[in-house]
């Protein structure tokens, strides 16, 4: 006990220094930024490529050609990220549009809403302004389940994976690829 | 092309080292390998390259459901999953190693069927296709998902070719054999139904060569081709057959007809030389009593009145005279002879008194030989139809001659036998025989036996001709018969006789 105690001291000093050290030493800030860009850079390639595993109800979209509409609230950089990769690029015809979330208000229209940790604290607000809209919701960090995700990324080993609840999907009318959830980390809720 | 077509018109016809038989079975082989060899090949060529489109086929599907169901563990970077997607290759023994290349061409995952002998996977994934090396097949298939390019699927599996090809060739050389040794059965049959008339010919052909029976005949045993070959060749068996036993024939006429010509011809000359010899005797003969006359006149002359001197000479020209008359008579007669121009006077005379005559006629030559003259005749009188100077000129010739052919003081004797119709008069002596060959010849004109006689002994040789001549004309008939040289010699003469109530004493 009189470890984990220290243990958390230690983090909590870690917690305090750390903006110090890297400020100190721009080596070391240079490359915790390098990962979370590689990190950031990897979940907006996940956010991309979600859509090639996810089926919207037909009412989603007005044409066949009409944009899959990411949204991404909390986080600026990823959102520049998401546009970035999804510049130019088309999956099953239809071109992407990524905007920025602001409020409960900008979320009609979205395919993908992607709620970064930073703002998980509106998460709730947002699953209950989408109510039953095919809006496939995913988060990143502990806990979100709870507040209807229906995809949440997590670090195992390094890597970015992600757990799915797969009711959360149904709910808003989503399929979800069995392919996408056999690589998924964890799958709650029936698959169809 | 031209010398493909030789050498195997030299393997299967025309080398004739070998027999009809050997031939028929080498085409029938022949062909039948090369047919089976050709389906054979052809199918195994047509087979194996179907085997491997299956394969490639089969494995590039594999792959293809492989990178279907990898493309989200590739798209998520889920390595665990991607291996578990490739250990369901386990299910497939057929594969030995597979791989998946990450879009930047790195192995992303790995499968082994047997993890101990690790494999060396490609270092860098290949372009989508397929890769047959040795007994390994490898297709590369590219991983996509509606994101685009993920990656590359690898599978590297068994061919199994080889052990393909191996089962495909031992069931082509069973289906070989059998069909061979089917072939090989029925050639015999159908060879056996054609050669064995064949072989028959042959057979007969050279027996006929060999023993010039044109005689012999093939056995038909089929109505086609053959049997139609085997009427023929008997036919013409036939007909050779029967030209050369016409040959032959004429051959056989022509060498008697040439031996006839050439006895003819033998018989002609002894003629010839006989009637030569006979004309050296005449000359001979009728100069002989010239000198005697000649002798005969000058003693006449000389005589003067000397009676005794004067009779020797006129008796000495008598019996010269005689003798003259008596060769002129027998040229005479044989030119009648010859000429046919013989005349009998035939009146119905006694036997017995035409016998008496001749032995009056001949008793002079006798004694002067000294011979004892013994004759015998019938006590009845035996009548005939007969010119009685002519037959008692053949006794007295018979006579003659046994006077003549009998050594001095011999015996000679005279009987006759009478046998129904026929009167049997023999003359028989003890004299110098005749030989058996000269039996039947001493008959023919000229014909002299033995021609060292003295002259004064020597006749033309015409007499027994001319007694011949004359029995037969009486319808009668001569025989000699001799024991041999030295053993006598006994002539028969058969006359018809009178029916013994016409006969009367003349």
């Amino acid at each position: 006990m009189i470890d984990r105690h220290a243990a958390r001291r230690l983090l909590q000093l870690l917690t305090v220094l750390c903006p110090l050290l890297l400020a100190a030493c721009p080596q070391w800030a240079s490359a915790d930024e390098d990962a979370a860009a590689l990190e950031r850079n990897v979940k907006a390639a996940f956010i991309y490529k979600f859509a090639a595993y996810v089926e919207w109800p037909s009412t989603a979209f007005a044409d066949a050609e009409s944009p899959i509409v990411i949204g991404v609230a909390g986080d600026d950089a990823m959102a520049a990220e998401v546009a970035r990769i999804t510049a130019s690029r088309q999956i099953g015809g239809r071109p992407f549009t990524v905007r920025q979330v602001g409020d409960a208000d900008s979320l009609n229209g979205l395919h993908i809403l992607f709620v970064a940790r930073a703002d998980s604290a509106r998460l709730g607000q947002f699953v209950k302004v989408l109510q039953s809209r095919p809006t496939l919701v995913v988060t990143d960090g502990d806990g979100a389940r709870a507040h209807g995700s229906a995809i949440n990324f997590l670090m195992v080993d390094g890597r970015v994976r992600f757990n799915i609840a797969n009711d959360e999907a149904e709910k808003r009318g989503i399929k979800l690829s069995s392919r996408l959830l056999s690589v998924a980390q964890n799958v709650q809720g029936a698959a169809q | 092309m031209t010398a493909a077509r030789e050498v195997l018109g030299e393997v299967l016809l025309t080398n004739m080292k070998y027999s009809v038989r050997q031939k028929f079975m080498r085409v029938v082989l022949t062909t039948t390998l090369v047919a089976l060899a050709l389906a054979g090949v052809s199918m195994l060529v047509y087979e194996l390259h179907n085997f491997r489109q299956t394969a490639v086929d089969d494995l590039m599907a594999q792959a293809g459901i492989l990178g279907q169901a990898s493309a989200p563990a590739l798209a998520f970077n889920d390595r665990k999953a991607a291996n578990e997607n490739l250990s369901t290759l386990r299910a497939r023994p057929g594969v030995v190693q597979a791989a998946i290349y990450s879009a930047n061409s790195r192995v992303f995952a790995s499968y082994f069927r047997d993890p101990a002998a690790k494999g060396v996977l490609p270092a860098f994934p290949e372009a989508e296709g397929y890769r047959v090396e040795g007994n390994q097949l490898s297709v590369f298939k590219y991983v996509r998902d509606p994101t685009g390019f993920l990656g590359t699927v690898y599978v590297q599996a068994n061919y199994g070719v080889l052990d393909r090809l191996w089962s495909y060739l031992g069931i082509l050389a069973v289906v070989m054999l059998i069909s061979l040794m089917v072939a090989v059965l029925m050639s015999y049959r159908l060879q056996t139904a054609v050669t064995t008339p064949i072989l028959a010919m042959t057979r007969v052909a050279r027996e006929v060569m060999e023993r010039r029976d044109f005689s012999m005949r093939v056995a038909k045993t089929t109505e086609d081709e053959i049997g139609y070959l085997v009427d023929t060749f008997n036919e013409m068996l036939a007909e050779v057959g029967k030209r050369a036993h016409a040959l032959e024939q004429t051959n056989l006429v022509l060498q008697r007809e040439t031996e006839e010509r050439r006895m003819a011809e033998a018989a002609l000359r002894a003629a010839d030389q006989r009637k030569d010899e006979f004309l050296a005797t005449l000359a001979h003969e009728l100069r002989n009593p010239l000198a005697p006359l000649s002798n005969a006149l000058e003693i006449l002359r000389r005589a003067g009145k000397d009676e005794g001197a004067s009779q020797i000479a006129r008796e000495m020209m008598t019996r010269q005279l005689r003798q003259l008359v008596r060769l002129v008579d027998d040229l005479l007669d044989v030119s009648r002879i010859t000429t046919g121009k013989i005349v009998l006077h035939t009146e119905t005379v006694a036997l017995n008194s035409i016998i008496r005559n001749a032995v009056e006629m001949a008793a002079p030559a006798l004694e002067a030989r000294g011979h004892q003259l013994a004759v015998d005749l019938p006590p009845q009188p035996v009548m005939l139809q007969a010119d009685p100077v002519r037959l008692a000129q053949v006794f007295q010739n018979l006579l003659n001659n046994a006077a003549k052919f009998t050594p001095r003081g011999g015996r000679v004797s005279l009987g006759v036998e009478l046998d129904g119709k026929v009167a049997a008069v023999t003359v028989s002596d003890t004299g110098v025989g005749i030989p058996a060959p000269m039996l039947g010849e001493i008959f023919d004109m000229f014909v002299q036996v033995d021609r060292s006689l003295e002259r004064e002994q020597a006749g033309l040789g015409v007499g027994l001709t001319l007694a011949k001549r004359l029995i037969e004309l009486h319808g009668g008939s001569i025989h000699a018969y001799s024991d041999g040289p030295g053993q006598g010699s006994r002539l028969v003469v058969r006359l018809p006789v009178m029916e013994a109530g016409v006969a009367s004493p003349s």
